[in-house]
Parts: C-alpha cells; sequence; structure tokens
C-alpha cells in the first residue's frame, strides 16, 4: 500500500522525478561500469593463461612479451631460431613447447602461426583444452583455423577462402593476395583472445608471404620432401623474406619472382616470436625459467604468466583506485541530488504529511514513505543503467576485445551486477535517509490546523 | 451507550518550545452522538486540544478518555491507530492527498485503520454527500474546494467512527457551499449517530448543535505560570 501511494506521489512530481532518475542511471551506470571492468579485467586476463607455465621471448619486458603472446596486445619485435627451440623441448623439466610467430593480420583479426600441438596443449579457463566447434586442423599449408567470434562477425564458414593481410592493422595496405587460405576448421568459443585469432602452420606463414609455389598446395607431409631437395637454391631469399617478416619491416612487396620460384621452407627456418611451455611438474617451473634467462644462443627471457600479470595489477592497481574513487563520488554526488530533491519538495508536502498523520499514519509510516520513494527512484534508474550498461557492452565488445583483450558477455557480469547493484541500494538507503529522517521529525510535530 | 465519548479531567499540556506555554482543560466532556461546537479566538488553545484529543499530541498531566480508553498513557503508534479507527478528522481546508482520486483517499483511511471497504461503499457514500460519479475517479488537486470538504467527510466518515472533529472546516468556502456542508455533515453524522466536535470563531451555526462550549471557559492558557 505505502509502495503504490509512493509510486502515485512521484508520478505527481514526474518531471522532477524523471530527471532525477537519469542523474543517478547515469552515475550508476559509470559505478557499475567501472566495478565490473576491474572485476572482469583480472577474471578475462587471468583465465586465458591458466595452463601456460611460462612463456619464453626475445629479451623485452614482461608484460610486452605477456601481452603480445597471450593477449594478442602489442608485439614483439624480434624472433627467435628453431634452434632455441629445439633446445627448449630437449630440457627434462619441459613437457610441451608451442611455437607461435605473429605479425599478420585479416581484417584487423590477428593471425598467429604455431604447431599443431598447440590444438591439443593450450589450456585457458579451468585447465580446458581448445576443441573445434566445426571442421579440424589443418593439413596443408594453405589452411585456417579460425576463432569463433572470427567466424561469427566475418561470417566465415568452413571451406570459405581468405586472404591474410601483412602488419596488424585493421586497414592494411598490403594483402597476400596471391595466396588464399581456405578455412578448415572453426575453434568452440573460449572467451580468449583465441576466439579473434586465425591459426596457421609455419609453412602456411611461409606460403602467405609467397615462398610457396605454382598456386599447387601440396600436403604439409609432401612439401617436407619437397623442401629437401629444393632448400639450398633458395634458402638465403627465403630466409631473408622471414626475418623481414618477423621485424615488422613491412617491404613484404619486395617478393621479387616469388611465384615462379618453387620453394619450401625446413624447420630450420622457422622463427618464433614466442614460446608457450609447459612443464612437467610446477615445482621445476622456476628452476627452468633461471636456466632459460641464461640461455647463450640468443638474448631470450621466460616469465610465469601469474607474476607477470601480478605486475600488471600492480601497474594498474592505482589507476582502478582513482577510477573506483571517482565513480563512488560521482554515485555519492547523484544520490544526495536525489535527497536534495525530496528535502526540497518536503515543505510543500507539509499538508500532505499532516492529512497522513490524521489518518492514522504515525511518524514510521512517513520516514517508510519517503524511504520508498528514494527506492522507486534508485530501482528505475537502476533499470536504465543496467540497460545503457548491456547496449554499450553490446556495442563495445568488439572494440575492447580486440583493442584490451578484454571479453565480456553481459551474461558474466551479470553476478558482478547484482553485488554492485546491492552496494547502489545501501548506498541510496543512507543517503535516502536524510529527506526521510527529515519527513519523520517534520510529521512527529505536524500540526493539522 | 452511557460512555462519554470524551472526558476531560484535570488535563495539562506543556507546549514542548521556549515560551512554556501551558494548557490546562480542568474538566470537558462529550456524551455519545452529541454535537458540540466549540468557540474560541485565534490563540486560545482550542487548536492544542484537538490535537490532544485526537492524539497528535501527548499530555504530560491528568486523564484524557476517548471512547474509554486513556489517551495520555498509550504510545505514539498505538495513539495513531486509535485516530485512524475512531476519529475521523476534518481541516479547514486542503484535507484531501493532491494525487489520489476522491476514491482512493478514502481507501487510504481504512488502510491506515485496517479496515477493508468496498468500491461500491464508497461510491454509495459519496452518492451521499451529492457528489457526481464523475469526480469520483479525478484526482483531488482537479476538484473545487466545496467539493474537496465533501469529500473529506465521506473519508471522516469511512471507518465509522464514533467522533467526527471538525476545525473550522467551513473558513475557506463561500455562504452557499459552507451551509450545504454544515447540512451534509448533520445529516450523515446523525444517520450513523457519530459526534461532532466542530470547532469556529464563527458562531453562525452554533445554535444548530446540542452544545456550545467557549474555549476561556473551558481552559486555561498560561505562560510561565502554574494552573
Amino acid at each position: 500500500m505505502l509502495t503504490t501511494l509512493a509510486y502515485k506521489s512521484l508520478k505527481s512530481r514526474k518531471l522532477t522525478a524523471i530527471m532525477t532518475v537519469i542523474a543517478v542511471a547515469i552515475s550508476i551506470y559509470v559505478f557499475v561500469s567501472v566495478a565490473l571492468l576491474k572485476q572482469q579485467t583480472r577474471v578475462n586476463f587471468t583465465r586465458a593463461v591458466s595452463g601456460v607455465d611460462l612463456i619464453v621471448g626475445p629479451k623485452t619486458g614482461s608484460l610486452n612479451l605477456l601481452l603480445a603472446s597471450i593477449y594478442r596486445i602489442g608485439n614483439v619485435n624480434s624472433s627467435m631460431n628453431y634452434n632455441t627451440q629445439e633446445w627448449l623441448e630437449r630440457q627434462s623439466q619441459v613437457d610441451w613447447v608451442l611455437p607461435i610467430a605473429m605479425g599478420d593480420s585479416h581484417r584487423g583479426f590477428r593471425v598467429i602461426a604455431t604447431s599443431e600441438e598447440y590444438f591439443t596443449k593450450f589450456k585457458y579457463g579451468h585447465k580446458q583444452s581448445l576443441s573445434f566447434a566445426k571442421g579440424k586442423s589443418w593439413q596443408r599449408a594453405s589452411e585456417v583455423v579460425i576463432g569463433s567470434d572470427i567466424a561469427k562477425k566475418l561470417g566465415y564458414t568452413l571451406a570459405d577462402d581468405i586472404v591474410l593481410s601483412h602488419g596488424v592493422g585493421v586497414t592494411s595496405f598490403m594483402h597476400h593476395d596471391g595466396y588464399p587460405f581456405k578455412v578448415v576448421g572453426i575453434l568452440a568459443k573460449t572467451g580468449t583472445a583465441i576466439d579473434q585469432t586465425l591459426h596457421v602452420s609455419f609453412d602456411g606463414l611461409a606460403f602467405a608471404h609467397g615462398e610457396q609455389s605454382h598456386g599447387t598446395q601440396p600436403k604439409i607431409s609432401e612439401s617436407a620432401i619437397k623442401s629437401q631437395s629444393l632448400e639450398h637454391e633458395t634458402h638465403l631469399q627465403t630466409q631473408h623474406q622471414h626475418d623481414d617478416h618477423a621485424n615488422e619491416k613491412g617491404d613484404h612487396n619486395n617478393r621479387n619472382g616469388s611465384g615462379e620460384v618453387a620453394n619450401q621452407i625446413g624447420h630450420s627456418s622457422y622463427q618464433s616470436s614466442a614460446f608457450l611451455v609447459g612443464v612437467k611438474a610446477k615445482y621445476a617451473t622456476l628452476m627452468l625459467q633461471q636456466k632459460i634467462n641464461k640461455y647463450a644462443g640468443e638474448p631470450i627471457m621466460a616469465i610465469i604468466p601469474g607474476v607477470a600479470l601480478t605486475e600488471l595489477w600492480q601497474l594498474i592497481g592505482q589507476l582502478e583506485t582513482l577510477l573506483s574513487v571517482i565513480a563512488s563520488l560521482v554515485l555519492l554526488a547523484a544520490l544526495f541530488g536525489l535527497a536534495t530533491m525530496l528535502l526540497a519538495t518536503m515543505k510543500e508536502r507539509k499538508q500532505e504529511l499532516a492529512i497522513f498523520r490524521s489518518l492514522g499514519a504515525s511518524p514510521k509510516h512517513i520516514f517508510a514513505l519517503v524511504q520508498l520513494e528514494v527506492m522507486i527512484l534508485t530501482f528505475l534508474a537502476l533499470v536504465i543503467a543496467t540497460v545503457l550498461f548491456a547496449v554499450s557492452l553490446g556495442l563495445s565488445g568488439d572494440w575492447l576485445a580486440q583493442r584490451y583483450g578484454l571479453y565480456l558477455q553481459f551474461s558474466d557480469v551479470l553476478y558482478d551486477l547484482g553485488q554492485t547493484s546491492l552496494i547502489v541500494f545501501i548506498s541510496a538507503f543512507v543517503v535516502g535517509c536524510i529527506p526521510s529522517y527529515f519527513a519523520f521529525r517534520e510529521s512527529k510535530s505536524v500540526s493539522i490546523s | 451507550m452511557t460512555e462519554p465519548i470524551v472526558s476531560i479531567t484535570g488535563l495539562e499540556f506543556n507546549f514542548d518550545d521556549k515560551s512554556k506555554t501551558r494548557l490546562c482543560v480542568p474538566k470537558m466532556s462529550i456524551e455519545a452522538a452529541q454535537t458540540v461546537f466549540l468557540q474560541g479566538d485565534s490563540g486560545s488553545g482550542k487548536s492544542t486540544l484537538l490535537h490532544l484529543i485526537c492524539g497528535l499530541w501527548r499530555a504530560q498531566k491528568g486523564s484524557l478518555r476517548v471512547l474509554g480508553q486513556e489517551l495520555t498513557t498509550m504510545s505514539g503508534s498505538e495513539r495513531d491507530l486509535f485516530r485512524a479507527q475512531n476519529i475521523g478528522v476534518i481541516f479547514q481546508k486542503l484535507n484531501l492527498i493532491p494525487y489520489l482520486s476522491a476514491v482512493e483517499n478514502i481507501q487510504l483511511a481504512c488502510q491506515f485503520a485496517k479496515q477493508s471497504i468496498s468500491v461500491s461503499d464508497i461510491h454509495t457514500l459519496l452518492e451521499k454527500l451529492n457528489l457526481p460519479r464523475s469526480v469520483f475517479q479525478l484526482s483531488a488537486n482537479q476538484l473545487s474546494l466545496g467539493q474537496q470538504q465533501r469529500i473529506a467527510i465521506a473519508r471522516a466518515l469511512a471507518n465509522k467512527p464514533k467522533l467526527i472533529i471538525a476545525d473550522e472546516p467551513t473558513s475557506a468556502l463561500d455562504q452557499d457551499n459552507a451551509d450545504d456542508f454544515i447540512k451534509l455533515l448533520f445529516d450523515v453524522a446523525g444517520q450513523t449517530n457519530t459526534g461532532i466536535l466542530f470547532v469556529s470563531h464563527d458562531t453562525r451555526w452554533a445554535t444548530q448543535f446540542d452544545e456550545h462550549l467557549h474555549m476561556r471557559e473551558l481552559a486555561v492558557l498560561e505562560r510561565q505560570l502554574a494552573c
């Protein structure tokens, strides 16, 4: 009954009520966004790297290596030789090594070259392996496995032909037009950067850069045989072009006569940007890390993803705190605005309070009535803010995923949203006590004549 | 019924302010179904007396019994419920919650009294007070003052109280509407044997009441002095 009354009372002051709701909704939107981004960033980042024990890369910043190799943010600007991979694989503590080469893209999505083991060894989330929603891994150099978001957003399905571009921008001017790839596998959704990645084999990478011949697309097994016979002829050229690729210098158009040169590359010329390493036993991780850092073959380093992530949180922690403080202050300001609105109308509602009292309402009823008005306004604001949040998540989801590696799903944030709503309601109640108490006191000494 | 509706003996009320004013009412009573006209100048304490009788304020000393219940010992919320169920109050003007309709205003009074009333009963009541059906669903602030005051009578009667307290209910009305108001009030209160305590400084209708009391004879209003 009081709720209906509070609702009708607000309805009679429609304009001020709507303006107040909008103000509070905007502030809740800011508050919710900041809180959820903060929580989801951590969940997301941790989720993407759960199964990797060490990341090995050329000497660079550990954050740079982490972000580039797992989240496809930024780049590793040098590469490592195949010898290094072999050395790693020989270490007794190592269970598996997944080489990754970066640098190409397809319509803004990153392309990585890796080994076939990637699809079985890589783990994410709660130690889940990757699985194929459709198709299977590549058999030929000219085949590609794509992430689920790419299939969905670009409408690709099995057997579609796609062309890779050099560099990682959305608008690349250099396309590897002559070397189309066929989609042979689509991965199931993971909620990590993998959904937005195209995977090719190392041979495929070479193929894209014109180190493949005559438009024929030999099987990888055949190519290996072929490569042995042809390698010595074109080895130098291949090596040169691969270095180019890894160094991102972007002069791939200098593919002098590559169409005519039949050529396959051998493992020995594989250049990797990073290696994801799994160890046989966790306790060996630190030891292995030290060993890798001392590797003499070339300047490389190993990082433990969890440690690097902690570094990342420390780095952005202060910024997050600042954002949270600002968001809380914005929310508080809006709630005080709401309280002020109700206080301001209290003077003209004096007679109304007197009527309630004469009808037998106690001052507690009056307190509850005003508090209910606060709650209704807050609830409406919360609904608007949630809709606003869902819409903006829908609109900016792709952008957040591609630019910052954040894979936010509205359904994922529902739990956090509930928690945040609770905070909003409690704050609203506390601030709402100001006009409610005022009305309570006023109605106690009310005069009916 | 032999028990009086209101019975006061040696009542003292200290205003809760710096003037240290005290209202003393040595004796007063209203019998069942009696209509009483209470006359007094402004500032004579009649308004205070009404607040005490309907239990909005509480006297510190003496006895104030309404329908046999001692109000001075009841808690605030007990008095609130008691008022809702047993006393109908009509003010000078602006008796209705402006954003509720006539029907909703009456329902509200019943809800605070924890009683139920059917919509058809409300319609009958409103029709008895010469209100056209077309105004039943209009919100109160769309109605004329005369209509609002008549709805106030209906609302005061909705819970079938034993006493109606009316504080200058006609002062905002013109002559015709005021006459009309008094006539209707007497009609419906008479039908239900409801007592009336009517406060005014305008003695025009005083002769129609069973009893005519004067504030100055009834009570003493003192500043910084004991009774």
